[in-house]
């Protein structure tokens, strides 16, 4: 066992007791019952308990080992801020947004995860994307997302026509319209 | 026969025009994703499921099996013609393949690949239709205490014929178990690691979850080392097979489809397992020992027959007892229950023609996947050029509106995203993430087997060794753990899965 997979594996048997005693936080005032009716919280304690007593053993045999030269493999934060940013992103604005710009956001967002990454093959594989998937999902499988949502309408009253009247331009809506 | 008659009801269903298009579908996706970098079969049924909601539950299961076993076929034209198994259960058709290829013999490489792949799916198929009903029938028998030691069972194989750490195996099914738990408590009602959030009543989304950690995941851990794949073959040629080629795969093509049957059908099995035991099996058999490892046609052929039969055995316990024995096969399950399918041994009986079209159209996916595969080979070596880098974002999005999809809840994306993290932690950290999806799915049906079993018991928890079944299944679960502990067998394990 090298030092660095030491180093893993101390942490990775932490983070299994943090989980599992996590678990036994949130699921200490469950009903325990008895084992002959045992109550929803039987099960998920007994799991909780092993889970506990797992990362114990994965840390203690990591432990165990001699310690070497420490080494770390950087995280690629870049990727991970992208891509996962990319689903948070899709999750918050798809209703208000529309599938259709919200894709053509998820896709020009974690293209830019990869090293090989260019402007315009990104461009032309985001609107591949978007097209592609509103055609599939809205059209062929009616999913009940719109196309471009109410952040982007211009009606009276919707975010985007309030910061264009905001933004004084009359022309959407005064009351020269109204008459 | 009555075998005769389902079996004609099973082709009846499977080559309806619908189906026959669907199990086309299915097929081709497989090859696919077999060929294409970066993406397995566990994140392509996982983020196709939420397409097939809207389909009947026949055509929906029909293709999503074409696109398990597919992925054998076209992951195994990647590792002939670049070096790059496609799958894991390819690896080591690549150690031979690979040196054919190099030798200029790609075509018979590949067309041995395709062709003992069909007879093993041939095989794989009529031993599912002759072993599957009778096992439904024994299953039928089962009470709690016997289900829930066959579940032991299963999760205690999948972590023993697992590649690496055996604790941290265990910690992923335990991990997966809780999870699994949390939602409405099926007999109370009781809110379990909820935090009181109306989304999480029914439990963690499956889609999502496995999305995650085997999507974002997965993603995230390629990434770290792209590269660009070069193809050396452009064009491939002889396909046909020589009478000599012919008497030399003949062996290893039984063999392989043999040893691939039975290990697919043993939890924790499944092509992987099948192939990588066929080839040394060979290797230690063939007369052409000095060959192997210099592009020796007994090496394709054993693992691909192999790879191919247990990717189709591993249905029989699906199919019949409702257990994942991996976790394709768990996604299976959890489509089932999306179907509204109660995955089991009633299968067999109260949905005939799901059975039987299921296992008719892995015979038609088969031959399909020949004819895609040998004539249209040129097709599949253009999209081994595709670069990564235009794949996985495609890939994202399809996985964001999948995981809306299921539940039209944005709440399911956001999970996703955190079991995106998740999954790319576990593999940092050097946990493999597929025992957790079998316990993420085994957890509910393990917890109410033993409710209802020390409640029939009335609390004596000895039933499960009392009942000859029951303590027959435990013992076979000790009998592998003590196995793959004890340190003789354990050097074995280990060196069996570095080769």
């Amino acid at each position: 066992m090298t030092s660095m997979q030491r180093r893993r594996d101390v942490i990775g048997g932490l983070i299994v007791m943090t989980v599992g005693t996590g678990f036994l936080t949130v699921g200490s005032d469950l009903d325990m019952g008895s084992s002959f009716r045992m109550g929803p919280g039987y099960f998920p304690n007994v799991l909780s308990v092993v889970m506990i007593a797992l990362g114990l053993a994965i840390s203690g045999l990591a432990l165990r080992c001699p310690k070497g030269e420490s080494g770390s493999t950087p995280l690629p934060w870049r990727g991970l801020l992208l891509i996962i940013g990319a689903a948070v992103f899709f999750g918050f604005a798809v209703r208000g947004l529309g599938l259709a710009p919200v894709l053509l956001g998820v896709v020009l967002a974690s293209a830019w995860a990869s090293r090989y990454a260019a402007v315009r093959t990104s461009v032309s594989l985001a609107a591949g994307v978007a097209a592609f998937c509103t055609f599939l999902f809205i059209q062929m499988l009616g999913l009940p997302l719109p196309l471009t949502g109410p952040w982007l309408s211009l009606e009276h009253g919707s975010p985007l026509a309030s910061v264009l009247a905001s933004a004084e331009l009359p022309a959407v809506s005064g009351p020269a319209l109204s008459k | 026969m009555e075998l005769l008659g389902d079996l004609g009801l099973g082709f009846a269903t499977a080559l309806s025009p619908f189906n026959l298009l669907y199990c086309f579908i299915g097929v081709a996706l497989g090859t696919a994703v077999g060929v294409l970098p970066g993406l397995g079969p566990i994140a392509t049924i996982a983020m196709l499921l939420p397409i097939t909601f809207g389909l009947p539950p026949v055509s929906s299961l029909i293709m999503l099996a074409g696109i398990y076993y597919g992925a054998q076929y076209g992951g195994s034209t990647t590792a002939i013609l670049i070096n790059l198994p496609g799958e894991s259960s390819s690896v080591v058709t690549a150690i031979d393949g690979y040196q054919m290829a190099k030798k200029g013999r790609a075509g018979p490489a590949l067309a041995t690949a395709a062709l003992g792949s069909f007879f093993a799916g041939t095989v794989a198929t009529v031993l599912l239709a002759i072993a599957a009903p009778p096992l439904a029938e024994v299953a039928l028998e089962f009470g709690p205490a016997e289900y829930f030691s066959l579940m032991v069972l299963g999760l205690v194989a999948s972590v023993a014929l697992a590649s690496g750490s055996l604790l941290k195996a265990f910690t992923m099914i335990v991990m997966g178990l809780l999870l699994g738990l949390v939602g409405s408590d099926v007999e109370t009602g009781t809110q379990r690691f909820t935090f009181d959030m109306p989304e999480m009543a029914d439990g963690l989304n499956f889609v999502a979850l496995s999305m995650g950690v085997f999507g974002l995941g997965e993603i995230l851990r390629n990434l770290e080392h792209e590269h660009t794949r070069s193809v050396m073959v452009k064009h491939v040629s002889g396909l046909m097979l020589s009478k000599a080629d012919l008497k030399r795969i003949a062996g290893p093509v039984l063999r392989g489809t043999g040893l691939g049957s039975v290990l697919g059908i043993l939890p924790g099995g499944g092509a992987m397992l099948a192939s990588f035991a066929a080839y040394s099996m060979e290797k230690r058999l063939s007369s052409n020992r000095a060959e192997f490892g210099k592009g020796a046609i007994e090496g394709v052929a054993a693992p691909e027959s192999a790879n191919n039969a247990g990717a189709q055995t591993s249905f029989i316990p699906m199919l019949t007892l409702g257990i994942p024995s991996n976790p394709v096969m768990a996604l299976m399950i959890g489509a089932m229950i999306i179907q509204g399918i109660t995955p089991g041994p009633n299968v067999v009986t109260d949905e005939p023609e799901l059975f039987w079209g299921m296992i008719a159209s892995m015979w038609v996916g088969n031959l399909l996947l020949v004819l895609l595969n040998l004539p249209l080979i040129g097709l599949w070596i253009r999209m081994l050029t595709i670069p990564y880098h235009l794949l996985f974002p495609a890939i994202i999005a399809f996985c964001c509106i999948g995981a809306f999809s299921v539940n039209n809840s944005t709440f399911d994306v956001f999970m996703m995203a955190l079991f995106g993290l998740v999954g790319y932690a576990l593999i940092k950290l050097d946990f493999e993430p597929a025992p957790l999806l079998l316990g993420f799915v085994l957890g509910p049906m393990l917890e109410e087997n033993l409710r209802r079993a020390m409640l029939l018991s009335r609390g004596d928890a000895t039933v499960f060794v009392t009942q000859p079944l029951s303590l027959g299944l435990l013992l076979v679960s000790l009998g592998l753990l003590t196995a793959v502990l004890l340190p003789n067998i354990r050097s074995k394990r280990e060196e069996a899965f570095s080769e």
